[in-house]
């Protein structure tokens, strides 16, 4: 894929999560409106000490929700 | 290392994260409608604390209120000017704008400064804003006449910095405490400089535009002592028109409670403004 869609649709379980990208900072930002009403989940990668990258919430506190759908995202990507 | 959602993380890793977290605040913000005057709800700043190593993401009334007003009555006679008893009136003040080259002018009559002064030389902030508006005058010619009516026609137009998801615009600010109720809040004024060709073709009533700062000098701006010239110089910095793009707008977009959006006016399209007006005229 030569350029990132500003937004796209990604299915997660039986959810349709609809995704914008933002970039702030220098950073990828994804922000996923969820269709259950949920408040809009805002997570980035990070590379934490030992040089892994892990997604994380912004702000903090979402983390559960962070790691599964990131996964999602970067398989999204790969297959396309 | 830091802690971030339970990972470590290193100190620059984290103050990155700490970035992001004030720009989705500010995000969140500029998803609200429209803000325009003291009556709308208050506006995104950056607002550095005390000592200038870092700052907040917060919101503030539009329109500077000066510490010698007492309670809101009198903010309101300040701000709507009003009779006084020998039967004249006297005129409101507009502390929306302040302008940048002025922020340190004495009046040679009163040798009294301006309102603004102190707050220009230590109480400086960073307007959040996605974009700005302006109208454009036109004023129809009488068909009877043949000289142009008194009154013009106004088009709104939305103004931005292009690339940007946000920008910057030079503030100043002042925490007013109402001395009736004791509620404190901090009020908020939009630096203002001449207006470059492409915001003065729009805005051709005052050629005025906002001192929109480019991120290094916002920086400067908002984060560090400055000397009172280095200070006016930022303060009236002229942002230039081949960053910025715009386009007119529906009318009464700023009753509706919702964003604008792009409205083409036939009746503009030979004044030679930016939008789909330079495209017409390309294309003829």
């Amino acid at each position: 894929m030569l350029f990132l869609p500003d937004e796209f649709e990604l299915e997660y379980g039986d959810m349709l999560l609809k995704i914008k990208i933002h970039t702030m900072v220098d950073r990828k930002v994804f922000e996923i409106a969820f269709p259950d009403g949920r408040k809009n989940l805002m997570i980035s990668r990070s590379k934490v000490f030992d040089g892994k990258k892990v997604w994380m919430s912004i702000p903090e506190g979402r983390q559960q929700e962070a790691i599964p759908i990131g996964a999602k995202i970067v398989e999204y990507f790969k297959n396309q | 290392m830091c802690y971030y959602n339970g990972q470590k993380v290193t100190k620059a890793e984290y103050i990155t994260l700490m970035e992001l977290e004030k720009s989705i605040a500010g995000m969140a913000e500029l998803k609200r409608p429209t803000v325009l005057g003291p009556e709308s709800p208050p506006m995104a700043v950056l607002k550095p604390n005390d000592d200038r190593t870092d700052f907040d993401v917060t919101t503030m009334r539009w329109g500077f209120i000066p510490k010698g007003l007492k309670n809101m009555e009198m903010v309101k006679k300040f701000e709507n000017g009003y009779k006084k008893e020998d039967g004249t009136f006297q005129t409101g003040y507009d502390t929306e704008n302040a302008r940048g080259e002025e922020l340190l002018w004495i009046n040679p009559k009163t040798n009294k400064p301006k309102i603004f002064k102190d707050a220009a030389l230590s109480s400086r902030c960073l307007i959040i804003s996605n974009q700005y508006y302006e109208w454009h005058h036109k004023y129809r010619i009488n068909k009877k006449t043949g000289e142009p009516l008194k009154t013009p026609d106004k088009y709104p137009f939305a103004i931005k910095v292009k690339g940007r998801e946000y920008f910057y615009m030079a503030g100043i600010w002042n925490t007013w405490t109402d001395q009736d109720t004791g509620e404190t809040m901090d009020t908020l004024s939009m630096i203002t400089t001449d207006a470059n060709p492409m915001a003065a073709l729009i805005h051709n009533s005052k050629k005025r535009m906002p001192t929109i700062l480019p991120d290094k000098l916002a920086w400067e701006w908002m984060m560090t002592t400055v000397t009172p010239e280095r200070m006016t110089e930022l303060a009236s910095f002229q942002f230039p028109e081949d960053h910025m793009e715009a386009f007119s707008i529906n009318q009464k977009f700023q009753l509706s409670g919702e964003d604008p959006y792009p409205v083409t006016y036939p009746e503009l399209a030979e004044d030679g403004l930016p939008g789909a007006y330079s495209t017409q005229i390309s294309l003829f």
